[in-house]
């Protein structure tokens, strides 16, 4: 079990942090004005939003050795820790694209005037969003932004199904070897409630040290 | 072409499972089961939603445990618990349809509530006043005046939601249920020439049918959506004010 | 018609309504004016009890608010309550919302309603507009189906909560006028307003309040030229634009 929690945590933290820079990458992309870019960003996000998780674990342990070509499908295949590699580039594709979605709309509501003023003062496209436009946005969504970071998550329980060795997979171990599998699953739960609501309180906290406006909470996320 | 064909074959498959011959499966069983589970919990999670809302601490309190507790579980976790603990310690033999049912339902009563909570306090604060300075009693007042307009605001989250927990049915492939994943999976290991195109399909399957409804919610949002952000508030219980029930006894009355 | 006394309110520990006392007759136009956050908004809606006193009686004709036996809902039917926001619903229509408390509070069957109704968007100015809904209406409109709404209950008192404050300049005219005609026909009034040509005209009386005490009470011809207090003379210089002298009496 105590595998399953660590590994749980690795996946967690990895998908999390490569689908902000990657979601990062892509919510600049969408607001660009190079049209292509554009339409690319939101194909992207068009196909993992509305394609569920774990469809993408799936196909990325089983079709996508398949596809490469065979020498590099086989040694994919061989490799010991693969189901927790794919776990992790599946996990970060679908959050990327909420992420994303998040951060553009946090994007577009920035007032146009603080890219007019970062434009005037001289600052290239690159500097304006490291400077101006990104911190804000981040201040902003901050609250959704972690809502979707718990979600993801809780997402890693779904590895289990193409065998990475996460806790609920752990549990499921100890359900068929030992038979103990309520207390095996009591424990779980309450690591995952116990995580979630941490990470939770955590963000409150955030929030109030950024002194963003606490009623953007009870605002729906919507997927 | 005829490849082409004969790798989509197994459409019907995928689209409805066994049925005619055996029990409903595939796309169309994610559909039945998302549609049942957001019925169910609508009213249930109704129930929690208000009770979120209630001033009366002890009844307030049980339901943001409830609420959070659940929202901060996995589907794939209640869906086990269903599947493989109820049953035995209630002692009777669950169908694996209604354990998934169930399961997911209790899943999306949390959401629906929350969903609930912030369509009541999206409205304005002045329109409770409005109705309370023309003589209306409370009950009139929420009944004419405040929920029509917050269900008319929620309409949109209910839609984004069931988009959400079409996704969430994909889960219960994992205990066994012939839905459009599971389909795909058994394919895939009878006829590994097809696996592909297994995949294909079931990605397609989900693809239409999220596309299609996050659509009609983005129109829904743009007719219906909570607008008025800045009158959002985190809770209508303020101590002093009386348009709330008797919070604290004495002083206040409605 | 409406007596204060002693009536003290906090809000957690600040000190809202300090010791007011204040009686107004029946048929009197009174008008509050004072700085933001003086208390103004909250002495008007003590006086439906949409917001309690902590301390002190408030009687409105002749039942005290105070008592727990009394009804509340009885006496806010009795008076009708105008706002800042008009706060019509918006999922009604314009008729609709005039209708809604009649049918509901009175018992009137929808046929009584809506000829009531009608009449009362006669009298406001806007019969050809009864079907729309208030998005599709103008600032000036909407605040009309409002002060008809509230008339629609025929009150004995009715409250105005700065009703022009969130109005285009143009449009604040249309609706003074409607109140200006109301307090003609004697309906006991009491005004938040900082619109002091009105004040002039309509009121009786005119009251100051800053910081939650009502520091003068006095006629309109009286306050604005003459203002007895300080504060009520910085006050009035500068809404009023005029540079007044202290009156060393």
């Amino acid at each position: 079990m105590i595998t399953g929690v660590k590994i749980t945590l690795l996946i967690a933290v990895v998908t999390s942090i490569l689908s902000l820079a990657l979601g990062t990458l892509v919510a600049v992309m969408r607001n660009s004005r190079i049209r292509p870019l554009r339409i690319a960003g939101r194909v992207y996000v068009e196909i993992f939003r509305n394609i569920p998780g774990l469809f993408w674990l799936l196909f990325f342990y089983f079709v996508f050795p398949e596809i490469l070509p065979s020498g590099l499908g086989d040694k994919l295949n061989a490799y010991i820790y693969y189901p927790i590699v794919a776990s992790i580039i599946a996990l970060t594709f679908d959050n990327t694209s909420y992420v994303s979605d998040i951060l553009r709309s946090g994007l577009r509501g920035i007032p146009p005037g603080q890219r007019e003023a970062a434009v005037s003062t001289g600052l290239s496209r690159v500097q304006q969003y490291q400077y101006v436009l990104l911190p804000q946005t981040f201040r902003k969504v901050l609250p959704p932004l972690g809502t979707r970071m718990i979600h993801n998550f809780k997402n890693t329980s779904l590895c289990m199904a193409i065998t990475a060795p996460e806790l609920m997979w752990a549990t499921q171990q100890i359900e068929s070897l030992t038979f103990r599998g309520l207390e095996a699953t009591t424990i779980a739960t309450v690591f995952y409630v116990g995580v979630a609501l941490c990470l939770g309180a955590v963000i409150i906290l955030l929030e109030k040290h950024y002194k963003i406006d606490i009623s953007s909470i009870t605002q729906m996320e919507t997927e | 072409m005829e490849l082409l064909l004969e790798q989509l074959s197994n459409w019907k498959f995928y689209l409805v499972g066994a049925f005619p011959i055996g029990p409903v499966g595939g796309l169309l069983l994610n559909i039945v089961i998302a549609i049942l589970c957001l019925t169910i919990s609508f009213f249930i999670g109704a129930i929690f939603g208000f009770g979120r809302l209630s001033c009366r601490k002890y009844i307030s309190y049980p339901c943001i445990v409830y609420i959070e507790a659940i929202r901060a579980t996995p589907a794939l976790l209640l869906v086990f618990w269903f599947f493989f603990f109820i049953p035995t310690i209630l002692g009777k033999n669950i169908s694996l349809f209604w354990s998934a049912v169930i399961s997911l339902s209790i899943y999306s009563t949390a959401y629906q509530a929350e969903i609930i909570r912030a369509g009541v306090l999206a409205v304005p604060k002045g329109q409770m006043e409005a109705a309370l300075s023309s003589g209306m009693t409370r009950f009139q007042a929420i009944r004419l005046v405040i929920l029509p307009q917050a269900f008319r605001m929620m309409i949109p989250s209910f839609v984004a939601f069931f988009v959400s927990l079409f996704k969430e049915t994909s889960v219960t492939y994992i205990i066994g249920i012939i839905e459009l994943v599971q389909t795909g999976i058994i394919v895939s290991q009878r006829q590994p020439d097809k696996m592909f195109a297994a995949y294909v399909c079931m990605a397609i399957g989900f693809w239409v049918i999220c596309y299609g409804m996050s659509h009609l919610a983005r129109r829904l949002e743009r007719r219906f959506g909570m607008y008025d952000l800045s009158s959002y508030r985190p809770t209508i219980c303020r101590k002093d004010l009386s348009l709330a029930p008797p919070c604290n006894g004495g002083k206040v009355t409605a | 018609m409406i007596k204060f006394v002693n009536v003290n309110k906090w809000f957690g520990h600040t000190h809202v309504l300090k010791n007011i006392n204040l009686e107004i007759s029946k048929g009197e136009v009174i008008v509050i004016c004072g700085p933001s956050g003086g208390g103004k908004s909250t002495l008007i809606r003590t006086i439906n009890k949409i917001e309690p006193i902590q301390q002190g009686e408030i009687v409105v004709d002749g039942i005290s608010l105070a008592n727990s036996k009394t009804d509340v809902t009885a006496i806010r039917a009795e008076i009708g309550m105008v706002f800042q926001h008009f706060n019509l619903y918006p999922h009604k229509t314009a008729l609709e919302n005039i209708m809604l408390a009649p049918m509901r509070v009175r018992g009137l069957n929808k046929k009584q309603a809506k000829e009531r109704a009608l009449r009362l968007m006669e009298r406001v100015g806007l019969a050809d507009k009864s079907d729309m809904y208030p998005i599709q209406l103008s600032g000036g409109e909407q605040q009309r189906v409002a002060i008809a709404r509230s008339l629609a209950m025929e009150p004995k008192i009715m409250l105005f909560d700065e009703p022009t404050s969130a109005l285009d300049p143009e449009l604040i005219s249309e609706v003074l006028d409607v109140m200006t005609s109301l307090a003609q026909e004697g309906i006991t009034m009491v005004i938040i307003t900082h619109e002091m040509g009105f004040a002039q005209r309509v009121a009786d009386r005119v009251v100051f309040i800053d910081k939650g005490e009502i520091l003068e009470v006095e006629k309109p011809s009286d306050i604005f030229v003459n203002p007895k207090h300080e504060r009520t003379m910085e006050f009035m210089s500068k809404i009023l634009h005029i540079p007044l002298s202290t009156n060393k009496k």
